[in-house]
Formats: C-alpha cells, sequence, structure tokens
C-alpha cells in the first residue's frame, strides 16, 4: 500500500478497504501502525507481560477477520481495544479469574536514575493493579481517554454506549483510582 | 464548568503532549491536592506499558497473523470444495436412482427390431455380402413384390375355365 497521490500516509480506512480488496500490505502497515497501542492497552487491563504479544496477535487475527464488522464510526484504534478487551475477557474467565500478571512484571529496568524509575514504575504498577479492579467499561474508557486522548464521541461509537456516559464512567473510574492507587 | 473540571478535562491532551497547561492552569494543579492526585494518576496510566510495547516484534507479530488469515482462508476454499462435490455427488446419485426406478420392476418392453438384433442367426454369418443384402431387400419389400417369377399380366385375360385349369396344374 503506498502512500496517497499527495504523499500522505493512507488512512486507516484507505488501509482496510485495500486489505478488504486482497492486499496484505496493508494489513501488514496496519499492524505495524497499532502494534504498540495495543500491545500497551493490553498490559495495562492486565495481561501477563509475556503474554502480550500472543493477545496482540491474537488481537489482529480476530479484527482481520471480522474486519467487515468495522464500519468506521468509531476509529479502527478504538475498535481494536473493542475486540483486545474482549480477547482479555475470554483469556481471563478461560484462567478461571486467577490473576494473569506475571512475576517478571515486577523486574525493574536499568535505568540511569533508579530512584526515580522505582517511584514511576511502583506508581504504574499500582495504577495497573488498580485499573484490574475497575469494572470493564470504566476500564476501557479511562485507557482509551487517558493513553488515546480519544474524545467521548469516539470511545462512546467504540464501546457502544452515549458520549454522556463515557464520561461518568471516566470520571467514576479517576475517583476509583484515586482511591486504590493512595 | 470549575477550573478542576477543566484542568480534568484537558488531563489526557496535556499527558500526551499535544497541549499544554495555561499559566492559570499550572497555578491552580500547583495548589490542588485533588487535581495533583489526578495529574499524578494520569501521567502513571500514560507510561504504562511502553517498556512492553517496544518489546513486541512488529514482523513475527505481522508474518503470525497473515499465515493464519491464509491458512483460514485456505480451510474455507477446501470446505467449499468438500460441499461442491458431495452436492455433485448427491445430484449424480439421484440421477442414477431416476434412471434406475425408470427400468424398475416393470418388464422391459423391445421393439421388434431390437428383439430380432439379439436373436442369433449363425447361418447368416457364412453368406457372402451380395446375398445378404439381397436377403435384406426381399425382407424389406413388399409383400405382392415377393412372389417371384409369376407374371400376373398374362392371366388377366383368361377366361374362368382357362384359370381353374391352370391353378389344377399347379396343384399337380
Amino acid at each position: 500500500m503506498s502512500p496517497t497521490p499527495g504523499g500522505e500516509a493512507p488512512s486507516d480506512a484507505e488501509l482496510v478497504a485495500a486489505y478488504r480488496a486482497g492486499d496484505e500490505r496493508a494489513a501488514a502497515e496496519l499492524v505495524r501502525r497499532h502494534l504498540g497501542a495495543v500491545g500497551r492497552f493490553l498490559y495495562a487491563s492486565g495481561a501477563g507481560r509475556s503474554d502480550v504479544e500472543d493477545l496482540v496477535q491474537e488481537t489482529f487475527f480476530r479484527a482481520f477477520r471480522k474486519v467487515d464488522g468495522w464500519r468506521g464510526d468509531a476509529a479502527f484504534r478504538s475498535w481494536l481495544f473493542t475486540i483486545a478487551g474482549n480477547l482479555l475477557r475470554d483469556d481471563y474467565r478461560k484462567r478461571k479469574g486467577r490473576q494473569v500478571i506475571s512475576i517478571d512484571d515486577r523486574d525493574l529496568p536499568d535505568r540511569a536514575d533508579p530512584e526515580a524509575d522505582l517511584v514511576a514504575s511502583e506508581a504504574a504498577e499500582r495504577v495497573r493493579d488498580g485499573l484490574t479492579r475497575l469494572p470493564r467499561l470504566q476500564r476501557e474508557v479511562f485507557l482509551l481517554r487517558s493513553q488515546e486522548g480519544r474524545e467521548y464521541e469516539d470511545i462512546a461509537a467504540a464501546l457502544g454506549t452515549t458520549p454522556g456516559a463515557a464520561r461518568v464512567h471516566y470520571h467514576h473510574a479517576v475517583k476509583r483510582l484515586k482511591e486504590l492507587v493512595r | 464548568m470549575t477550573i478542576c473540571e477543566q484542568l480534568s478535562e484537558r488531563m489526557p491532551a496535556v499527558v500526551r503532549g499535544t497541549a499544554q497547561w495555561t499559566a492559570d492552569e499550572q497555578a491552580h494543579l500547583d495548589g490542588c491536592d485533588e487535581c495533583r492526585a489526578e495529574w499524578a494518576l494520569l501521567v502513571a496510566a500514560g507510561g504504562l506499558g511502553l517498556d512492553v510495547a517496544a518489546e513486541l516484534d512488529g514482523h513475527h507479530v505481522t508474518e503470525r497473523v497473515l499465515g493464519r488469515l491464509r491458512a483460514e482462508r485456505g480451510r474455507v476454499r477446501v470446505r467449499r470444495i468438500g460441499w461442491a462435490m458431495g452436492g455433485l455427488a448427491a445430484a449424480a446419485a439421484l440421477m442414477l436412482a431416476v434412471a434406475t426406478g425408470n427400468r424398475g420392476p416393470h418388464p422391459a418392453t423391445v421393439s421388434p427390431s431390437v428383439a430380432a438384433a439379439e436373436i442369433p442367426l449363425p447361418e447368416l454369418d457364412s453368406l457372402p455380402t451380395p446375398e445378404l443384402q439381397a436377403l435384406l431387400d426381399a425382407l424389406d419389400a413388399p409383400l405382392g413384390g415377393a412372389v417371384q417369377g409369376l407374371d400376373t399380366g398374362e392371366l388377366d385375360d383368361l377366361d374362368s375355365h382357362e384359370l381353374q385349369r391352370v391353378l389344377d396344374g399347379l396343384e399337380g
């Protein structure tokens, strides 16, 4: 899939249309474009570090298999997040509800300022732990807004709710996380 | 909208670097515990999983996803061919059953020519072609023409007594 005549990178909608027409390079570009965000979303939602790559792969596989289900009313990435969320829920049920955070998730990276990193890492882990305790809709609204900067209209379209409800879910999530992280 | 709500609305964009605090907003943030707590939460969430995402092998994921999609398309194609072959086999079996059913338990009605063709006549095998042709011509000829060697035209001129004498002569 080459850039458009104007030199701009093709939009997600154009890549999806190209993939539907049989262009596998379009699928490869979509994976490249959204891989990291989907991985972060899965990890922040409680997936084990060692499971993230398999879950990302499964998310894209499911997305391309039912790509006709993406109607373009929500951003493609937001739609991917809903698939990833469903996948994580299925995976969680399969593991019969046991905590999916693996031991290596607590390993700290070797950086120049270990004390600051430790504080940041501990804060991040508390947030992550808090996120796993939230209702699914609150967690997904919070991540779509805090990590992706999505507007409530887009979040609502992706999650099948209203913008007003998405706003309420976000504020509930923030309030609850503040309590859990303190 | 209160200043706290205003900050809350703008925090995701500021955390992601797509917007900046105004001086008033920054001043409020510095003095508001609730806003600072929310800000710390957003900063932590914004950085969550960045290292995990960086470790993902995009090429590997792409190859595996595309490989699975190709394999699934192949399975669907094989399944469709299987269904088509099954359909053809069923149609052929149905046609065979209908054809067999037409013969069914009733005795076969065979035309006389077919019946004659099925009767073995070994004596005909020894005949040369011209004789066989003559025989076939004789069989095909009208019945009246089958009486050879008799000029029936001469008999028309005879009276009844003369005819009687001819008949008596033929019978011996």
